[in-house]
């Protein structure tokens, strides 16, 4: 047997969850369905790829399953530096509060105030560097796009 | 000699100048994600409508050229398409900025988008006709199966498992279906969300799966040093420029003609003169995915191609070739023309505008290419602490202007972590992109070939019957087949057997 960690588990675990998506997008599928002619219906591409889908799925789970039970331990990982959930879910967490404070304070504090402590998170610890990107560099982007291409920003 | 005598007339000092300025705008429109080239020509049609057509078309075609090609700058420098059409040139383009050789990656991107955008101007000048006609017998059924050979080739190209890629493709599919059907009106997987009614925002998933998606990545592995030591080397020496000539001209080829199927397009067409380039270049500078510089060559030189392509059912018989020429053609109703069969005999004069302007783009593509684009390299020399904050706002501004939307904004950032997590599971995201282009070509031809089958006589014979059909589906057959390892190896065996078999009766 081999361990839960290992990739082909986690493709067990894919598969599974997959099926689950496939069984959602299949259901919410039928829910479309005018009752008329199929060939119409815009049921008909939805109901198909989730059929798709859900067959891709249990090749996948077939496939981890035929390679668990050959005891193969699957391909080694190495895709460079390990990845830190903690960082990157600490990132997407600020990333979410500036777009919730975008509508709210405007572009130009709310960028500047994301990309200071962004450049915190990462590691930059020269305040002169911190504060020159922060404060210059959305008001460049604010000209350029506001000003120059008449594109509105938050 | 005529048709060159009467573009060389068109051309004077103002042409040139708005030519020169159309490229120079594209140029960043193109490689700013969340501005497109439809965007900007659709800004030029209500800007230029006082203005005369040939000075319109001048500008117009100047940003469509230029546009078109600077996608792959984001895409090779910070891994974001600056359109669709650009996402396979991230495949090999952003590989090569992170082994040091952005500037060649952008040297062979502006050379060989400028031979796919010559070509396609070329087909359009001398055989724009039989083009016409031959796409124009394409059947719904055809387009469907085009769009489905593009997503299997994709699909296996970009994942280790095979399955996963098309996972991801077909989850990009059931997620273009979201939205109101354009044949009945009802709402499919909109969840009562009136945000979800338009669709979802194809913008917003390509900067969040590849842009956003790239920032997590980089910050969950803190490898925060610029993204490569060096630049590299700033020229594309003669003998290269010669040497991937006839990769370019073949994905030229198939630029072109698939540029003359309308609603088709540049994505379609990158993946399939991406496919055969992996099939047919035998010692690649990498293995493809991995930095090949032939990756970047034949999806840029085929997408650019498709400019040319486009605009020959749009000239020729007023059907545009996808997005921009549909814009275009806009454009010359504004004007008062007429495009079609009838345009070359009230205005002939008018197609050597298009041909004069089209050429002089390529040319302005060419040089701005040469002098503005290799200077941008230097971004991969920014350290990334630097780069990754920079990116993530230019990733919020690039989504929030395409429809002024927050709602979008927070889809980029879930399709970012999606990507994120995605990329982390070995789920290609190009398949899923890509399903969310086709997707909605697929289905109303898929639909649209049904009703037309179900009121013939035979419904297979219908749907298969053509020449153009069978060679389409055993396309589709055999790059679903040949992904499979088992078959692979069986088909390899086959091969083998032949070849020994003929060498032994020689």
């Amino acid at each position: 047997m081999t361990n839960a960690r290992s990739p082909w588990a986690g493709n067990l675990r894919h598969g599974v969850f997959f099926l689950a998506v496939a069984a959602l997008f299949g259901r919410q599928g039928f829910a479309v369905h005018d009752g008329g002619q199929w060939s119409l219906s815009p049921a008909l591409f939805p109901l198909i790829l989730s059929g798709g889908l859900a067959l891709l799925s249990f090749a996948l789970i077939g496939q981890a399953l035929l390679r668990i039970r050959a005891g193969d331990e699957g391909p080694s990982r190495k895709d460079g530096a390990p990845i830190s959930p903690m960082r990157a879910s600490l990132a997407f967490l600020l990333c979410v509060l500036y777009a919730l404070a975008l509508p709210r304070t405007g572009f130009l504090p709310s960028s500047a105030f994301f990309l200071a402590l962004f450049c915190l998170l990462v590691g930059e610890r020269r305040a002169a560097r911190i504060a020159a990107l922060s404060l210059v560099s959305p008001a460049v982007i604010y000209l350029l796009f506001r000003h120059g291409l008449n594109v509105l920003l938050p | 000699m005529e048709i060159l005598v009467s573009m060389l007339s068109q051309v004077d000092f103002v042409f040139v100048l708005l030519v020169f300025a159309g490229a120079f705008a594209g140029l960043f429109v193109g490689a700013i994600p969340g501005l497109s080239v439809t965007m900007a020509t659709a800004l030029l049609v209500s800007i230029t409508f006082t203005w005369s057509v040939k000075n319109a078309l001048a500008v117009i075609l100047g940003v469509f050229v230029s546009g078109v090609y600077a996608g792959a700058v984001s895409a090779i420098l910070i891994n974001i398409p600056g359109a669709p059409s650009s996402v396979v040139t991230t495949l090999d383009g952003y590989p090569m900025a992170r082994k040091g050789e952005a500037a060649l990656a952008l040297w062979a991107a502006t050379f060989h988008s400028f031979v796919g955008s010559v070509f396609g101007f070329l087909v359009l000048m001398f055989v724009a006709r039989p083009v016409t006609d031959f796409a124009l017998s394409f059947s719904a059924m055809d387009y469907f199966l085009l769009a489905l050979f593009g997503l299997t080739t994709i699909g296996t190209l970009t994942a280790k498992n095979y399955l996963k890629g098309g996972i991801c493709a077909v989850l990009g599919l059931l997620l273009s279906m979201v939205g109101i059907d354009p044949f009945s009106g009802t709402a499919r997987y909109s969840f009562g969300l009136t945000d979800l009614q338009g669709g979802i925002p194809l913008i917003a998933a390509l900067i969040g799966l590849f842009g956003f998606a790239e920032v997590l990545d980089q910050v969950a592995r803190g490898t925060m040093s610029a993204i490569a030591e060096k630049a590299g080397r700033m020229r594309y020496s003669f003998r290269e420029m010669i040497r991937y000539l006839p990769l370019s001209l073949r994905s030229s080829v198939i630029g072109t003609f698939i540029g003359a199927l309308p609603g088709a397009g540049g994505p379609v067409a990158s993946i399939i003169a991406y496919d055969q380039a992996r099939k047919s270049v035998k010692n690649p500078t990498r293995p493809f995915g991995e930095g090949a510089v032939e990756g970047v060559i034949a999806s840029e030189a085929a997408n650019n191609a498709c400019i040319g392509g486009a605009l020959i059912p749009m000239l020729t018989l007023a059907v545009p070739g996808d997005a921009v020429t549909a814009v275009m053609l806009a454009a010359f109703y504004v004007h008062g023309l007429q495009p079609g069969p009838l345009l070359f005999v009230r205005t002939p004069e008018l197609f050597s505008v298009v041909l004069a302007a089209g050429f002089l783009a390529c040319f302005a593509m060419l040089v701005l290419g040469m002098t503005v684009v290799p200077r941008l390299s230097g971004i991969v020399l920014v350290p990334k602490r630097i780069l990754m904050p920079l990116v993530t706002v230019l990733c919020v501004v690039g989504t929030y202007a395409v429809n002024s939307s927050m709602f979008d904004v927070g889809f980029m950032f879930c399709f970012g972590l999606a990507g994120f997590l995605m990329r982390s599971r070995g789920y290609p995201a190009a398949p899923l992109v890509l399903g969310l282009v086709l997707g909605g070509m697929m289905d109303s031809n898929l639909r649209r070939a049904v009703n037309m089958a179900l009121a013939g006589d035979s419904v297979f014979l219908e749907l298969f019957g053509r020449p153009t059909t069978l060679v389409l589906s055993f396309l589709v057959a055999f790059s679903v087949l040949a992904a499979v390892p088992a078959v692979k190896e069986r088909i390899g065996a086959a091969v083998s057997r032949m070849l020994s078999v003929f060498g032994s009766g020689r």
